[in-house]
């Protein structure tokens, strides 16, 4: 792969950095994952934004691939514009953002986790889940003073048919259970809002609507 | 020992960590790149160091996995710490940032 280089800028605009400064886009990454992540780019490798997206771009699977590649013409599943919208938010979400303390009894010493690492432990324990993608996770509150409730936001899709409730309860229990064990936030609430629902391609067959006869 | 090799001392250590995924840079891409132009190599560690006024600062980047990311930051920064002790840096300043949860 190569590296693209943004085009210039009419004068006051600025370049684009890539994801976490690293120069490459979506597409860039995307291609290095195609490619087996090879040969190595310790640019990419070394980049946690950049790992962030990409284990994002390997969780929705081949499915997203696809449609990113624009082959989704035929496809009946999520619209393109969804995708589209998921991996604008998963690159924005992969930026470190601020940094979120965790104690430490050694006044030399500082602890952190970023905020980033936390919307992408959000978003892999909402994917986790059977029948539930993840659109969009927002972290609201003051995230950089320890003790303050801070609140969960999340949008989801669904397999068409799935039982809705129990999906959202189960991403509900899931991220507050991560969020418990690798952070030390005080989470007051998880929203999980049903955006969208989604059929997986190879179920086209199966009339799952009902409405066939 | 210089602080390249200071740094590169702290990431073997870190990485030897349980619960340690993987080390990040700690220096933003660009900064890293500047770095790797001065000093003729690709392959600077990546724990940053940085000095000022006589003060020490090491900031390490790291992805972990398993159980808790709290405890494994903390230990991260006991390994470093230790390493800083035997090069006689033991007021540096030592900062550990959780950049992604690996499961």
């Amino acid at each position: 792969m190569t590296m693209e280089t943004p085009p210039p800028g009419e004068p006051g605009d600025t370049v684009d950095p890539g994801i976490g400064g690293s120069g490459y886009t979506l597409e860039d990454l995307s291609d290095y994952l195609d490619h087996g992540r090879l040969p190595a780019n310790p640019a990419i490798d070394d980049n946690a934004e950049c790992q962030s997206v990409l284990a994002s771009i390997e969780r929705v699977g081949a499915l997203s691939r696809d449609l990113v590649a624009k082959d989704a013409a035929d496809n009946p599943a999520l619209d393109e514009s969804w995708f589209g919208s998921l991996f604008a938010a998963i690159s924005n979400e992969a930026k470190a953002g601020r940094d979120i303390p965790l104690s430490s009894p050694d006044p030399r010493t500082r602890l952190s986790i970023t905020e980033g690492a936390v919307r992408e432990l959000v978003r892999a324990a909402g994917d986790g889940v059977d029948g539930a993608l993840v659109g969009r996770c927002q972290l609201h509150g003051d995230l950089e003073s320890p003790g303050s409730g801070i609140r969960v936001e999340i949008s989801i899709s669904v397999l068409l048919g799935a039982p809705v409730h129990e999906i959202a309860a189960t991403v509900r229990q899931r991220v507050y259970s991560e969020l418990l064990a690798h952070t030390e936030l005080s989470v007051d609430a998880v929203d999980v809002t049903v955006a969208d629902v989604h059929v997986v391609p190879d179920l086209d067959a199966t009339d799952t609507t009902g409405s066939g006869a | 020992m210089t602080d390249d090799e200071l740094a590169a001392a702290i990431e073997v250590a870190v990485r030897g960590v349980a619960g340690v995924a993987t080390v990040y840079s700690a220096l933003p891409p660009l900064a890293r790149s500047a770095r790797q132009l001065t000093a003729g190599t690709s392959t600077l560690p990546l724990v940053a160091l940085a000095r000022r006024d006589g003060a020490l600062t090491v900031t390490v980047n790291v992805g972990v996995g398993a159980p808790q990311a709290p405890a494994t930051a903390s230990a991260a920064a006991l390994a470093a710490r230790t390493v800083l002790d035997a090069a006689g840096a033991a007021d540096a300043e030592v900062v550990v940032r959780v950049s992604r949860v690996h499961d």
